[in-house]
């Protein structure tokens, strides 16, 4: 079992890896399309980010699944020790802590310009840093 | 969660019982990586880890983990 614990472990790391990559094209994409309408090679490149971004993270989605379908039973017990679980819950409290910087950078700016704050961009650039945090943060500490 | 206070005897003990981290890490259902952060003093387990290690390794918790002068 060790060693098929090993590969999960491998395999969620590099699944974990590719929805950062993914979600970061993606979702960045998305973003730079609504605040800076580019023209021309710029537009581009933001729809190819874009797209290449969504491919990435539907695959890393299915992947995700697939593995999900594998680490069950004692595997997937030993795939969720509490090393696991102590990482995760440090990776949540990053992704809080900068959605709510993100938010609150965004009051902070709508009052300082006297105008009502983008709601729709304010949620989605909050989503978009908590997801990227919480991805990166654990891919950080389980670089080991 | 790491700490100076906290010293273990994982890595020698192992290696008494000639088992690798990976044969170690299947015997207490955990992954390599997690007994190889408590190994290095890098993540404290939690009594029943400790306690798991400890019977794996045929020795009691306080000859594994003992807290530096």
């Amino acid at each position: 079992m060790g060693m098929r614990v090993e590969w999960l472990a491998r395999q969620r790391r590099s699944i974990l890896l590719g929805s950062f990559v993914g979600f970061a094209l993606w979702q960045g994409g998305m973003i730079a399309l609504d605040v800076a309408p580019a023209s021309g090679f710029a537009r581009t490149a933001e729809g190819l980010g874009l797209v290449v971004g969504a491919a990435v993270w539907l695959i890393s989605a299915i992947r995700m699944r697939l593995w999900s379908a594998q680490a069950i039973g004692p595997a997937g017990r030993a795939l969720t020790d509490e090393l696991w679980r102590h990482r995760t819950l440090l990776s949540f409290m990053a992704a809080f802590l900068t959605m709510g910087l993100t938010e609150a950078v965004t009051l902070f700016v709508a009052i300082v310009a006297a105008t009502p704050p983008a709601a729709k961009l304010a949620a989605q650039t909050a989503i978009y840093v908590g997801v990227l945090t919480w991805l990166g943060t654990f891919l950080y500490l389980d670089r080991d | 969660m790491p700490t100076d206070e906290l010293h273990n005897r994982i890595k020698d003990l192992r290696a008494a019982r000639g088992l690798t981290q990976e044969e170690l890490a299947e015997l207490v259902a955990v992954t390599r990586k997690t007994v190889n952060t408590v190994e290095n003093g890098r993540f404290i387990p939690s009594t029943v880890l400790a306690l798991r290690l400890a019977r794996a390794l045929r020795v009691r918790v306080d000859d594994l983990f003992s807290l530096t002068d």
